[in-house]
């Protein structure tokens, strides 16, 4: 019990491996906040502000355009009939509007200055206009009969579409990814407390290490001391981490909390273990060790969608091992299956994973630490 | 000659910190260049992109998808999958046509189609428009018995006539691109200059490598006369390097006016965050320290000044904050600089502006580093 509190204690002094495994996630789950944390990728239907030339309009296109709806209190256009098109057009070019509509010899112009969603609604609907006209034309040549039927069927347009929800959440935010990944990022830090581990067990790392060496005290039990004060550590400074995001910047996660702990339990075992096995196969000075570290981390972050979703996504499609074997991913893809998908088994697949990687990890740094002895170092 | 030794000696021990950072630059550029990529010379509808499972399997339904293909885009993925596609959008909307679709089409007034869209988004809203707009002029020749063996041909005619889109011929194709790299050079230049430029120069701040230059026949003000030269030498061959690739990755978008401006702008901004480092690089004195407020930096304001996210989409607040930040301005003066068609002094003017705002800032810097270093020197002494 000692010598797992003065190893904690050791541990908190160590102000450079602090920054990077608990302030720096805070200052960066900060950041993406203030970017992008109230925003979403995806367009809503809005009301469009549409512009028609006051000197070259049609009175019947302006009124069915204001008639459309979006729904029973919101129009799809605010028709916009108070400018010439030689005023539309030179707000046009200095990108001031989107686009704007004249009629001239009966044909309809939709003149823009570029492609986009608002562009295309627009479009949808002054084509259904033509088509509309185009179907009356040719009904009352071919059987002007039913002319009067074919009209009043086109009044009542009806919808044949039902949205369903199915297996997951539709509505899930695809930035809340970012986020995910930022967590499983400060799990992977804790690398940093892995290397620390075997630099002051490795009698050959440092001249402290070579003082604990000569100790009676058994190597498995500084092990297992040294790990579960670098966990305590670091388990903490990632729900501080999780806790902030959830509660105070109000980030979406899944609703079950329980489970996101556990999944930042896992992690942060994932992430000593991956560090202490990487120190074990890394030769050469702490420093050293600490900087190939870091950038395997951010690396594998990377991969995870840290710096850009579709890295993500790109991995999981093409080389879909690579997210089997890669702790962030891993990490990163449990956080997100609790998040959109309803059912567990996707997540507890991701977590096992990561449990039998730290595992391994452990296992390759502790037989290959076992019964070191050292003639000189 | 032996100071500028040391420092490119020092600086080629760090060199992984710059392929690696370059790397991702390169792979995030590559990968935002394929989404980014569009002509904005012609017209093109946004088309929803489509997975559709049709469990009817009907000649009705085939004929819906043989008009759905010329308004959406269909993607063919397994149904497994069709969850996370959805999630990252590599589909927009799932269609599913149920079994028994087309006898309810025809026999009954309730038929529908099951789709998995994001509520109340654009995509969702296209879609349906496009698909009612069939189904409903279908439903108009069933009721009036105008169906006969061509009507989907006949159908698909009229939903073919479409409104005449005219184009201003000045837009620029796919400039967004270049805007985009040119944007993200904020960031990578920030990054890549304070981390190795800190890196380097805190190994001169060692007060025992300080006191063993002082008794060296080199003097103080030489020393850092060269280490300025170098330091200089490598910001400018950082950005050096991001125009090269610029002009490699976007040769037929990039030789204009605009992009002479968006050079221009890196230039100053480099400078600016050259002196920017050298007022870190005064304040603080240890390695890791320089490196961890040279990350939070360069990270933090690519978030909250438009790098990462466009000013447009961002918080006033936020905005209003960002402006202490270098690469505040030098996005400002991109986003305007790239949608530029005339160039004359009047119309440059924003853009000069926000150049000015960027000089001023590395001016105090320079000051400020200048200030500190003396009195920290003072102190030692």
């Amino acid at each position: 019990m000692r010598i797992y509190f003065t190893r904690l204690k050791c541990l908190i002094r160590d102000k450079g491996n602090l920054f990077w495994a608990i302030i720096f996630p805070l200052c960066l789950g900060t950041f993406f906040y203030l970017g992008f944390g109230r925003l979403t990728m995806d367009s809503f239907i809005d009301t469009i502000d549409t512009y028609v030339a006051s000197d070259y309009y049609s009175d019947l296109l302006v009124s069915q355009m204001q008639e459309v709806k979006i729904n029973t209190d919101k129009p799809l256009f605010n028709v916009n009939v108070d400018k010439t098109k030689a005023e539309l057009e030179q707000l046009l070019q200095d990108k001031k509007i989107k686009g704007y509509i004249y009629v001239e010899n009966n044909e309809i112009t939709y003149r823009v200055n570029g492609s986009g969603v608002d562009q295309t609604v627009t479009k949808g609907f002054l084509d259904q206009y033509l088509q509309i006209s185009e179907l009356i034309v040719k009904v009352s040549t071919t059987n002007p009969e039913k002319i009067n039927d074919v009209i009043n069927d086109l009044a009542k347009q009806r919808s044949y579409v039902k949205e369903i929800l199915s297996g997951s959440n539709p509505k899930a935010n695809r930035l809340n990814v970012y986020f995910f990944a930022l967590i499983a990022m400060a799990c992977l830090y804790g690398s940093f407390w892995g290397i620390g581990l075997v630099r002051d067990i490795e009698a050959d790392n440092s001249p402290l290490a070579a003082r604990v060496n000569i100790t009676p005290t058994h190597k498995f039990k500084l092990i297992v001391t040294y790990f579960l004060a670098a966990l305590t550590l670091h388990f903490s400074g990632n729900m501080m981490l999780v806790l902030y995001l959830k509660y105070l910047l109000q980030i979406e996660f899944s609703n079950n909390l329980l489970l996101i702990i556990l999944t930042s339990f896992v992690g942060t075992i994932g992430g000593i273990t991956f560090g202490a096995f990487m120190s074990i196969l890394v030769k050469g000075t702490p420093e050293k060790k600490e900087g190939i570290v870091n950038i395997i981390c951010l690396f594998l972050s990377f991969l995870s969608g840290l710096m850009f979703l579709d890295v993500k996504y790109f991995i999981d499609r093409n080389i879909p091992f690579f997210s089997y074997v890669n702790p962030a991913s891993l990490l990163t893809d449990s956080l997100y299956s609790l998040y959109y998908y309803n059912s567990l088994s996707r997540y507890f697949l991701r977590l096992s994973i990561l449990a039998v990687l730290s595992l391994i990890f452990i296992s390759g740094t502790y037989f290959k630490m076992r019964g070191n002895r050292y003639d000189s170092v | 000659m032996i100071v500028s030794k040391l420092y490119w000696k020092l600086l080629k021990k760090n060199g992984f910190v710059f392929i690696f950072y370059l790397g991702i630059f390169l792979m995030i550029t590559i990968l935002t260049a394929q989404s980014l990529r569009n002509n904005n010379t012609q017209y093109e509808d946004v088309k929803v992109k489509v997975a559709l499972y049709d469990e009817d399997q009907t000649t009705f339904t085939d004929n819906i998808k043989d008009y759905l293909k010329d308004y959406v885009v269909f993607k063919d993925i397994d149904r497994n999958r069709v969850d996370d596609a959805f999630f990252y959008r590599e589909v927009e909307v799932v269609v599913i046509i149920p079994e028994g679709f087309t006898t309810n089409f025809f026999n009954s007034d309730v038929a529908n189609i099951n789709i998995k869209v994001l509520p109340e988004s654009t995509k969702a809203f296209t879609f349906e428009q496009v698909i009612n707009k069939y189904l409903n002029l279908v439903r108009v020749y069933q009721d009036n018995d105008l169906i006969n063996e061509d009507y989907h041909t006949e159908i698909k005619e009229i939903l073919a006539k479409e409104v005449m889109i005219t184009l201003p011929e000045s837009n620029l194709e796919n400039y967004i691109l270049v805007h985009f790299y040119y944007n993200y050079v904020a960031y990578i230049a920030f990054a890549l200059i304070t981390t190795l430029m800190g890196t380097i120069m805190a190994t001169f701040k060692s007060l025992d490598i300080k006191r063993r230059n002082n008794i060296g026949s080199i003097s103080n003000r030489k020393m850092n006369l060269v280490l300025l030269v170098c330091n200089t030498l490598l910001g400018l061959g950082v950005l050096g390097i991001l125009i090269v690739l610029s002009i490699i990755l976007y040769k037929d978008l990039i030789f204009n006016l605009n992009t002479f401006y968006l050079i221009i702008n890196s230039l100053i901004y480099t400078v600016t965050i050259i002196a920017l480092t050298y007022f870190i690089i005064a304040l603080f004195d240890s390695r890791q320290i320089i490196g961890a407020i040279a990350n939070v930096l360069s990270l933090g304001s690519a978030f909250i000044t438009g790098v990462f996210i466009p000013q447009e989409f961002l918080n006033k607040g936020i905005l209003y904050f960002a402006q202490i930040f270098p690469s505040f301005w030098f996005i400002k003066a991109n986003d305007y600089l790239a949608d530029l068609t005339h160039f004359d002094l009047a119309i440059l003017k924003p853009a000069f502006q926000a150049f000015l705002v960027q000089i001023i800032m590395a001016i105090v810097f320079i000051g400020l580093s200048l200030i500190i270093s003396k009195r920290k020197q003072l102190a030692e002494n």
